[in-house]
């Protein structure tokens, strides 16, 4: 992440600030950033990574506040998408943030970015939670899981390069297209429904979005 | 491809996936429990597949990272770290429940003679919803000669598991829904495409069909269907009574 290089604008900062307007629910509104708000600065991954490592290591506190600062805002706003309001969505990220503090051993760096691990996180607490729903997931230690064959040679790294390429692969697709990636990822709502607010028929609304999941793809393959 | 019908699981890899858009639907966690859990145990036959969700939890990721933030509550950071106080700054916890690990008793072993030959064990996380079958009483039932189903519990969709004698016609059927069809063991043909253990078979609601199981054994099956299914058949019509539809 190194387009936006302003984490020092919050690090100081209160993590309180006025309560801001609602965000948009228009299709546009869901992907303008809005650098007024706190956590708008990237964080670098590399730092999460440390901060993780530092809280499974010595259950650091001080590293855990520090990557809340960093992503806690994000994680309500993730959450406030998904329809969460104000109060509730406060409560699963403080929620999400006390399991990052008790799973901290199992992140694996060479496995996933720290943002990609803590979406997860996120993700499974908000099916939990929203939905009512498990989430059927898999077990890597199953002795019915079929092995891969050609595992990666990876390195700590790899992740984080693989994240930058895939924000660079993103800010590269066609607007429109972007917004649908997002819109998938972060509205629970069916493709019928998206479909119906962007006025557009709903085959062109899967293909648009099977379109922008292959080039993402291809652009993390064309790197390996 | 060839949907050989070997029965060393180990060197057989599926050839028929998932689309591009469920996979990322999975890793998004926009998808519901049904399906998920069909896509989510093609996903421990299927190490390409699991390559990829983890290509599109970590666009996820990536996402997440770009999102503006929203305004914390007041007192948001020192009520979490409260809240630290109260957990056990659990290092052993990896978040992995211990059931995962242990093999229920009648859960692990394919139903019958699907399993006679092999005795291989059911991935998670079907096993896990096999096991709460057996824990609801469910059983398997006979829905017609050499067709035994046996219902499973996951919210969005119908879902069982189907055990079909070799060389069976499934009845010929539409569905008002999508289906989807994971194979466990054995493998089936449908027209001239084959179908072996972890290939998913997507048949859309304009589809009617007639599979056949193949002759060298029987076919374990791992079966979802959105909506209802339309018998075409005076024996599907039966059949489906018998499913309970």
């Amino acid at each position: 992440m190194t387009r936006s290089p302003t984490r020092e604008g919050n690090r100081d900062g209160p993590v309180q600030v006025p309560k801001a307007a609602a965000p948009g629910t228009g299709l546009l509104a869901t992907t303008l950033p809005r650098a007024d708000l706190p956590g708008a600065g990237l964080p670098t991954a590399g730092l999460a990574d440390e901060l993780i490592g530092r809280i499974a290591r010595k259950s650091d506190r001080a590293a855990f506040a520090e990557l809340f600062r960093l992503f806690a805002p994000r994680l309500k706003s993730y959450l406030m998408r998904q329809g969460c309001d104000f109060s509730l969505a406060e409560e699963l990220m403080q929620e999400t943030m006390v399991m990052v503090w008790r799973r901290a051993a199992s992140f694996d760096p060479r496995r996933a970015a720290a943002t990609t691990w803590l979406f997860t996180i996120a993700r499974n607490k908000r099916i939990d939670a929203l939905r009512r729903q498990h989430r059927p997931e898999i077990d890597l230690a199953d002795p019915a899981l079929v092995g891969d064959p050609a595992p990666s040679a990876e390195e700590p790294v790899l992740a984080n390069e693989r994240g930058r390429r895939l924000a660079e692969a993103l800010a590269a697709l066609p607007v429109e297209q972007a917004a649908l990636v997002r819109l998938a990822y972060f509205d629970d709502r069916a493709h019928s429904d998206i479909a119906a607010e962007t006025r557009l028929p709903l085959g062109t609304v899967k293909s648009r979005l099977r379109l922008a999941l292959v080039k993402l793809r291809r652009a993390l393959e064309e790197y390996e | 491809m060839t949907s050989g019908r070997t029965s060393h699981r180990p060197i057989y890899r599926p050839a028929h996936h998932p689309a591009e858009e469920q996979l990322a639907g999975y890793a998004a966690g926009e998808m519901a429990e049904a399906p998920s859990l069909v896509i989510a145990t093609h996903l421990a036959l299927c190490p390409a597949c699991r390559r990829q969700v983890a290509d599109y939890e970590a666009l996820g990721g990536e996402l997440l990272s770009q999102l503006a933030g929203e305004p914390l509550g007041e007192g948001s950071l020192s009520q979490t770290l409260a809240r630290l106080d109260a957990t056990d700054a659990g290092r052993a916890d990896t978040g992995r429940s211990q059931r995962a690990r242990s093999v229920p008793k009648g859960t692990g072993v394919a139903p019958s003679r699907a399993a006679a030959d092999e005795a291989f064990l059911l991935p998670q996380p079907l096993r896990d919803y096999m096991s709460q079958a057996w824990a609801d009483k469910g059983s398997w039932r006979k829905a017609m000669p050499g067709l035994r189903v046996l219902k499973l519990k996951a919210e969005g969709a119908k879902v069982w598991m189907m055990e079909l004698q070799p060389s069976r016609p499934i009845p010929h059927h539409g569905h008002t829904g999508q289906e989807l069809v994971l194979v466990l063991s054995g493998g089936y043909h449908d027209g001239p495409t084959g179908y072996g253990p972890g290939d998913l078979h997507m048949s859309g609601p304009e589809t009617i069909h007639e599979p056949v199981t193949d002759a060298d054994g029987p076919c374990l099956c791992l079966v979802m269907v959105e909506g209802s299914i339309r018998p075409t058949s005076w024996l599907g019509r039966i059949v489906s009574g018998f499913m309970g539809f």
